[in-house]
């Protein structure tokens, strides 16, 4: 520690990486907090989006993204090995003049991002539904990843 | 641009501050996220677009008091919702806007589709763009 001298840049880096952690800094490599709708802002990097929660059934997994305002034909879906691929476009004010805008703080523009799901994935079963604003992305599991409990016999 | 030159009939949002006196009593204890909203400006309506994600036909509450439009969303949690990973979290939402009397109070509607709430709030007859015909002196 430097002779007892407090680094206080050094701690400062510290506090950075731990908050990174445990923000999951995979997001976008910044470890930023997933902030709602401010995807596609200008001058900022690109984020994550849309954002999305996995849960891990035992039969499947259930991807769901945060996505309102898409037209569901429009919305592109994937699947290589256990990789999901998401790809479309959020319409905004495209349409109207911009003389006649009043707001414009919906986040709009084309996306992509693949998901990587830690398992193997039986690719014919997935099927997707959006509702309300949400695309829920159903994955079954392949066979051999699904957990297979095991009988205890007593000797 | 034939209508270029229409009234701009502002709406402004608000202010925290202000609206103390209306905001204990229309929004309800809970988490609250101010959702973004895109405004514009038709020939006859303002219409405002709510994202609004997670919320259903039943959850979705609009309302006007006393030139106070109230927007607000309830969203339901959501059967067996312990993700292994997690990016977002539903919660409701509430937003409110002041009306100015250029808007027509009474026939204000919503529509909600794919997670967006539509807002059309038409222009009271007075700012309305009229055109005055000219007739011609022989």
């Amino acid at each position: 520690m430097n002779g007892g001298v407090w680094t206080v840049f050094e701690e400062m880096d510290r506090l950075r990486r731990d908050l990174d952690r445990v923000l999951g800094g995979t997001r976008s490599g910044r470890g930023d907090l997933p902030s709602f709708g401010v995807a596609f802002l200008p001058a900022e990097a690109p984020r994550a989006y849309p954002l999305v929660n996995i849960h891990d059934d035992p039969e499947r997994y259930r991807v769901d993204c945060l996505a309102p305002g898409l037209d569901p034909d429009a919305i592109e879906i994937s699947v290589t090995g256990s990789q999901i691929a998401l790809s479309g476009r959020k319409t905004g004010l495209d349409q109207i003049p911009a003389e006649r805008w009043h707001r414009v703080e919906r986040a709009t523009g084309h996306f992509q991002r693949t998901i990587n799901l830690p398992g193997e994935i039986d690719r014919d079963g997935v099927a997707a539904r959006y509702r309300d604003g949400i695309l829920s992305i159903s994955v079954p599991k392949a066979e051999k990843s699904r957990p297979k409990s095991i009988p205890v016999t007593v000797a | 641009m034939p209508n270029a030159t229409a009234t701009r009939t502002e709406m402004t949002e608000s202010p925290a501050g202000t609206a103390a006196t209306a905001a204990p009593a229309t929004r309800e204890e809970g988490r609250y996220l101010t959702p973004p909203v895109d405004i514009y400006e038709t020939e006859n309506d303002l219409v405002v677009l709510v994202d609004l994600p997670g919320v259903g036909q039943d959850g979705v509450d609009v309302r006007v008091d006393d030139g106070l439009l109230t927007i607000q969303g309830r969203t339901t949690p959501q059967r067996g919702d312990d993700p292994a990973y997690r990016e977002f979290g539903l919660v409701s939402f509430h937003r409110q806007f002041q009306l100015s009397d250029q808007v027509d109070h009474e026939k204000i509607t919503g529509e909600l589709r794919h997670g967006v709430l539509t807002v059309r709030l038409p222009k009271a007859e007075k700012v309305k763009p009229r055109r005055v015909q000219v007739t011609v002196a022989s």
